[in-house]
């Protein structure tokens, strides 16, 4: 096969759709608890990322210093942050559930500052290497150049995202959160404890975003300040329309291509001031977000 | 001016607080003294912050980044441009300042969520930026600033000191007199409710933008001030954390008051130095102690001690008593209108519909009011009473249909114009601006009537104090036309409910309107309270000439006070007539009581 | 069955229920009517828990129940359907259907009752994988009725059903309800459509103002021009 200009230009590009997708399918495990914990309680949790650092930490330690298998190391990190997260609700969400939305934003920020500092006194500031579990080496797959590692980053990533749209949509606990959300009074009629419900959806939302982490961990460097990779997600989310859950996902797939297309074009650096240049725009324009339902207006 | 007691004791402590900040070069060695310096520069910042989030109640979690683009462009001008420091510092908070102006244009569209994004991602971006931008400003390694000059000669930390004392009473007696203001009443008021605050008159892109811009310039000038107390700036220092230390700040301090401020930034910017621990415990505890002030302490000391202890001194009202003859001054045109004597058309709706979804909210309506009648809407519940008033008085547009006010049509025009044509209203479960004193909610409703600009407000001008004192009266007299001038300094969501209907309706009189909406004022009234209200009708109706629009269901009031009445029933108009002949319209009855047949 | 004893209740700080007493007894239909704004929703809501009351005095089949948190009283076998319907709009019919039964554990008999409720409301069958949110008025207040009788409860409150809907569909859910009723369930109705309200029940009672004005049979009070004056005012 002859390396011509145009093959490389293919070349180039599949490569950076293959990333684009690999991220995109960890944004979207982040913004999927994003937009769950915003469709809830309508908070926007700033620690969302530093839950998905969290996760990778907590595998590093388990199968890098511990030496546990890796997917009980995986396991353990999505549980233990799950647990965390529904701790943070009882604790110190809980308390401000009636206060105005600006607080409970706030409260998030102040957790994902504590979260942070917190690893960073306990780890220090050094920066780790995720052990390789699968080679990176490049293969071609319908002529396209793909490593085992991203491949199943993506697998299993759509799969847990596929596993909790079916807990969200066919289990009755899945129902009861959905339901609150759409409607928290008439949830408790209906018999939902609310407080339960809360405590599931942030204990959920945490370990997503701890997977995402997990998955995450092999291919950067990994450091308490990763967090905020975790913002993109919610950026994804809200770029693909944050009303629906669908298209939350598929703006977070979006995103992470056209970052990868960006960084590739413009600056590897300046990445995120596209994630974002993009952002304002869309919303500029369309609030509700690519793929979301204009809201009905009422008086 | 008048000294009460109260503002005795503030300025005595003020007064005190300056000199110790002047003279404590005299006192401090250089490391303290530096200390001192970046608290103050701090307190700027966080200033910026009490306008932006505390008194116009945006978010803004990008603080930092404005205060980085103020040092930056003040360095950089400084040191390529050859710009006097002082200049340079004034452009590099302009430049701030419209940074933050374009920043607050999506704030207009989006609720908090985004707003919180939009300003998160801006500061992450300014770091980025700066970060990446070798040739200009040197990248992560940073700037070397020179010390800054006065009149040719270099300043001493301990001169530069004095400086800074300046700059912030400067800024702060600015932020004092805004807030004062009726610009600061404006954004308290879109702080407290922004449909009711539509309602008064203001304009809400203005406010926002102009809030975001205000916030922005204050930290654009802590940016340029810390550029020269360092002398030396890299991005590290205007990284997220930054902003979030900033929010804290303010929130210790208590953000809905300026003091707070000073004692916020003072307390987290000497207790690191006092503790010397490392970063990582600085940041932690910041994180813990934003989170329990917000559980625990939501409006910061100042607010808390100020809650506390606010009984203790006497307090003040501010005004001159003048009788009656303020209240006359105001309505001129009204009086006019009622010498003219012939019956004119005030106000006409046409064919108004309006659907929300596949709802079809109202249907066809008609009404015309002439400009001496009082006109009651009566129907079952969801006839579409309220609605019919929100799209006249503009917090909502009809899918077809007119609205036409003095011949003029307004069915495009936005709320806060309407209010300038004379269009007021009250709301159903009332929508005062809680926080506020009764007297702030009466002045916000004059909001339209005050002409003086933000500058001429923050300078306060002679002009600028010489009509919020005119409106002061005002306002302390429609008080007294209601009976509340007692409860003149107290917080409006503290009074009780009769008198938060009443205060509604006081606030919706002083922008002196032609045409006042009651949206069921009646409700929740006893009776005694309702006789009162019905005689303050008949006076607001046949002393000032106002053509009054009511919702009513209390049918003693509707019909002993209308001149005609309306019956919507499922957005459909039943009927239009006396009160006599609504009464025993048998379609009327059918809507109200029900059908009759099994 | 349902006891309340002077029942004071506070919405913020408006005192909005003043000594309200009543009493449903059990297989009967009382109505509770009213202008608007005498309280009538708020008598309901502080029933279920949604607002609390100052004192203690509701009791449902002789125990107390003032204290006890909204979500647990659909256990005790107390259902409300709420004025304007409170769906959950983006899930569908049959989600809805299902979430009413939310606090029961027995699989089999909820299937049963499911076909039930089918059989009162056909309607729900043929779109039961609809949008909620995308059912016409009448048919999503069936659909609230519906999910209101998934917790199969021994009591019933309904608040304004009828609002906003056509005579026929109106005629069509008082006909539902008396034939509820004839089987056995208990109901309480607030509605402003008094006279076929007056109609339906047996006891009514009055609110004007936060207060009982007038109770009695209501076939007594459907002629008693009295109600009419304390809806539209006097002549």
């Amino acid at each position: 096969m002859t390396c011509g200009p145009n093959e490389l230009v293919v070349e180039l590009l599949s490569q950076v759709l293959i990333s684009g997708v690999t991220l995109g399918s960890l944004y979207a495990l982040v913004g999927l608890g994003f937009v769950v914990i915003y469709r809830a309680t309508k908070v926007v949790n700033f620690a969302q990322g530093e839950m998905m650092m969290l996760g990778a930490m907590l595998a590093l330690y388990f199968y890098s210093d511990l030496q546990f298998p890796y997917f009980l190391a995986f396991l353990l990190a999505v549980m233990l942050s799950g647990v965390f997260g529904a701790g943070l609700e009882r604790f110190a969400y809980r308390p401000l559930l009636n206060a105005p939305v600006l607080t409970l934003i706030l409260a998030t920020v102040a957790v994902g500052q504590m979260i942070r500092a917190g690893v960073r006194i306990l780890r220090g500031s050094e920066v780790s290497r995720f052990p390789s579990i699968l080679s990176a080496d490049p293969f071609l797959a319908a002529g396209v150049a793909v490593t085992p590692l991203s491949l199943s980053i993506i697998a299993i990533a759509v799969f847990l995202v596929c596993a909790f749209m079916l807990f969200f949509r066919k289990t009755k606990l899945g129902k009861g959160m959905e339901a609150t959300s759409e409607n928290r009074e008439a949830a408790l009629l209906v018999g939902i404890s609310v407080n339960q419900t809360f405590s599931l959806v942030w204990a959920i939302s945490s370990g997503l975003a701890a997977a995402a982490g997990v998955l995450l961990a092999p291919l950067i460097i990994i450091t308490p300040e990763m967090g905020t990779i975790g913002i993109k997600g919610f950026i994804g989310a809200i770029l693909g329309g944050f009303n629906n859950i669908p298209g939350a996902i598929a703006g977070c797939f979006f995103l992470g291509i056209i970052e990868n297309l960006g960084g590739v074009y413009i600056a590897s650096s300046m990445k995120d001031v596209v994630s974002f240049i993009v952002l304002v725009l869309v919303l500029t324009v369309r609030p509700q977000g690519i793929f979301g339902a204009a809201e009905g207006k009422r008086a | 001016m008048k000294l009460t007691p109260r503002k005795q004791v503030a300025f005595g402590a003020i007064a005190l607080v300056l000199g110790a900040c002047a003279s404590a070069p005299l006192f401090l060695s250089n490391y303290p003294l530096f200390v001192f310096s970046l608290a103050i520069v701090n307190a700027i910042a966080v200033l910026g912050l009490n306008l932006v989030m505390g008194c116009a109640g945006q978010i803004s979690l990008g603080q930092a980044g404005f205060a980085a683009i103020g040092a930056y462009a003040t360095a950089l001008l400084v040191v390529n441009l050859d710009v006097s420091y002082w200049l340079a510092l004034l452009l590099g908070a302009s430049l701030a300042a419209i940074c933050g102006y374009i920043l607050g244009l999506p704030a207009l569209r989006l609720g908090p969520l985004y707003v919180s994004m939009v300003t998160f991602g801006f500061g992450l971006i300014v770091v980025i930026i700066v970060q990446n931008w070798y040739e200009l400003a040197n990248g992560p390694n940073g700037m070397i600033v020179p010390p800054p000059v006065f009149f040719g000669r270099e300043l001493f930390p301990r001169e530069f000191h004095v400086a800074i004392v300046a700059v912030v009473t400067l800024l702060f007696l600015l932020a004092r007199n805004i807030v004062d203001s009726k610009h600061g009443r404006a954004f308290i008021a879109i702080r407290e409710s922004e449909l009711a605050a539509r309602g008064m008159g203001v304009n809400l892109a203005h406010y926002k933008t102009t809030a975001f811009a205000l916030g922005a310039f204050y930290a654009g000038i802590s940016g340029g001030l810390f550029a020269g107390l360092a002398q030396f700036i890299n991005p590290d220092a205007f990284v997220f954390p930054v902003s979030i230390l900033y929010v804290t700040m303010a929130i210790l301090g208590g953000i809905s008051t300026l003091v707070g401020a000073a004692i916020g930034s003072a307390m987290l910017t000497a207790l690191p130095e006092v503790l010397r621990g490392a970063a990582e415990y600085k940041d932690f505890l910041t994180g813990f102690l934003l989170l329990l002030l917000l559980i625990f302490l939501p409006n910061g000391i100042v607010g808390f001690v100020r809650q506390r202890f606010i009984g203790v001194l006497p307090a003040e009202t501010g005004y001159s008593s003048s009788g009656r003859i303020a209240m006359h001054d105001v309505l001129p045109t009204t009086l006019h209108r009622r010498e003219r004597s012939e019956k004119e058309t005030l106000l006409k709706v046409e064919s108004l519909s309006i659907s929300f979804g596949g709802l079809k909210a109202l249907q066809n309506v008609n009404l015309t009011l002439g400009s001496d009648e009082i006109l009651s809407i009566i129907g079952p519940n969801g006839a579409g009473k309220t609605t019919l008033f929100n799209l006249i008085s503009g917090l909502d547009r009809p899918t077809t249909g007119r609205v036409v006010l003095d011949g003029a049509d307004i069915t495009g025009m936005s709320a806060h114009s309407r209010a300038r044509l004379g269009i007021a209203r009250t709301f159903q479960n009332l929508d005062l601006f809680g926080e506020m004193s009764a007297l702030d909610n009466v002045r916000v409703g004059a909001h339209t009537r005050l002409e003086s600009s933000l500058l001429q407000a923050a300078l306060r001008t002679g002009a600028q104090r010489a009509e919020e004192a005119r409106y002061c009266d005002v306002a302390m007299d429609l008080l007294r036309f209601v009976g509340l001038e007692r409860y003149a300094n107290q917080k409006a969501n503290s009074l009780a409910f009769g008198h938060q209907r009443l205060l509604e309706i006081a606030r919706a009189l002083a922008s002196a309107p032609k045409l006042l909406l009651l949206d069921e004022p009646a409700a929740g009234l006893s009776s005694s309270e309702l006789d009162f209200l019905m005689v303050l009708i008949q006076r607001i109706h046949k002393e000032f000439g106002i053509s009054v629009l009511l919702i009513g269901h209390t049918m003693r009031l509707v019909m002993t006070l209308s001149d005609r009445v309306i019956v919507l029933d499922h957005g459909v108009q039943l009927a239009d007539g006396l009160p006599t002949e609504i009464q025993r319209n048998s379609r009327v009855i059918e809507a109200y009581l029900g059908t009759d047949d099994a | 069955m349902l006891e309340l004893d002077n029942v004071n209740a506070y919405y913020g700080r408006i005192h909005v229920l003043k000594n309200v007493s009543l009493r449903v007894d059990e297989g009967k239909i009382v109505s509770l009517l009213g202008a608007n704004g005498a309280g009538k929703t708020t008598t309901v809501r502080t029933i279920v828990g949604l607002n609390r009351s100052t004192a203690n005095d509701i009791r449902f089949e002789g125990r107390p129940i003032g204290r006890i948190s909204p979500h647990k009283i659909v256990r005790l076998g107390i259902a409300m359907v709420p004025e304007r319907r409170e769906l959950f709009p983006d899930m569908k019919v049959i989600d809805n259907l299902e979430m009413g039964g939310y606090s029961r554990a027995d699989a089999a008999e909820m299937r049963r009752d499911l076909d039930w409720i089918y059989s009162l409301f056909p309607v729900l069958a043929e779109r039961r994988k609809n949008r909620a949110g995308a059912l016409s008025g009448g048919q999503q207040q069936m659909l609230a009725i519906g999910r209101a009788l998934m917790s199969h409860p021994r009591l019933l409150l309904l608040d304004e059903p009828t609002l906003g809907l056509a005579p026929l569909i109106v005629k069509q859910i008082f006909g539902t309800l008396r034939k509820l009723n004839q089987d056995g369930m208990t109901i309480l109705l607030i509605e402003q459509n008094a006279n076929q309200a007056l109609k339906l029940s047996e006891y009514s009672y009055i609110l004007e103002n936060g207060r009982i004005a007038l109770q009695g049979r209501s076939a007594v009070l459907s002629a008693d021009p009295t109600v009419q004056r304390s809806y539209l005012g006097s002549i």
